[in-house]
């Protein structure tokens, strides 16, 4: 539920029509270093021979890893102030494999201001889809 | 082995207390050179809180387990040397098509209790 306040951001706020994409590249070593960050020791990151038996043949990255090239995007495109209000809410669709670069962006909907559609892609494969907007109660 | 029977839906599995400090921000611009660590930290710092959190927490895990959906709602930006606690709480399981699904409420509060960041998610967990 939109609130007073966000309605009051939209009356100083030029929406944008799209994210400002970003991007960013895994590897081998990007992996690792988020599984220490992170304390996700995951087998499906970070151990080829156990990724291998899993349906997806090979290690994928941490879903939230990739969250962070929605986060460079959002920088990109909004005052840090409200970036720090967002409400994401997205779907990990399809695994990112170490070694690709991903890239995000997103196209304002419709039925709103300050509402957006997401995505992040992997080459031409969608791996996460979801929605932007902005918390409202924290928009005081 | 926290194994999918185990889980009751609703029931708070713990709290992990945890400061936004040189152990979190140093790796995190280590891996992400291009964002700045500035105040307010990106979003992207309180989502390694969380998953920290949420590893703390269930300790053990099965193998293997996916991540299929993330919400992360912001009520602000944290601040470097702030201490945060992130409450796990079990929202719900399910199956579906012969797979097990169990979906997480997380909330993570400053130490004078106000909301910093509520996240939900959801994993197919595979024992």
């Amino acid at each position: 539920m939109r609130g007073r306040d966000v309605d009051a951001v939209d009356t100083v706020m030029d929406w944008p029509a799209t994210l400002t994409e970003a991007s960013l590249t895994s590897s081998a070593e990007t992996v690792a270093a988020y599984a220490e960050l992170t304390a996700d020791y995951n087998p499906i990151h970070v151990d080829p021979a156990f990724a291998a038996t899993t349906p997806f043949g090979r290690p994928i990255v941490h879903g939230t890893w990739s969250l962070n090239a929605l986060g460079l995007a959002m920088a990109a495109t909004f005052p840090p102030e409200i970036a720090a209000r967002a409400d994401l809410d997205l779907q990990f669709v399809a695994p990112v494999f170490v070694g690709e670069t991903i890239r995000a962006g997103g196209e304002r909907r419709g039925d709103g201001e300050g509402r957006y559609a997401v995505w992040i892609k992997a080459g031409d494969r969608r791996v996460v889809r979801g929605t932007l907007s902005f918390n409202a109660s924290a928009c005081s | 082995m926290t194994l999918f029977d185990d889980f009751v839906p609703l029931a708070v599995l713990g709290r992990h207390a945890e400061e936004v400090g040189p152990a979190v921000l140093r790796p995190w611009q280590a891996l992400f050179p291009g964002i700045a660590i500035e105040t307010p930290l990106p979003p992207g710092v309180s989502v390694a809180l969380v998953v920290r959190a949420y590893m703390a927490i269930l300790r053990e895990r099965p193998a293997g387990n996916i991540h299929t959906r993330q919400r992360m709602q912001f009520y602000r930006g944290l601040v470097p040397g702030e201490r945060v606690i992130t409450e796990l709480t079990c929202a719900g399981k399910e199956v579906r098509r012969e797979r097990r699904w169990v979906h997480f409420r997380t909330e993570t509060t400053d130490v004078a209790g106000d909301m910093v960041c509520v996240g939900e998610m959801s994993m197919l967990w595979t024992r």
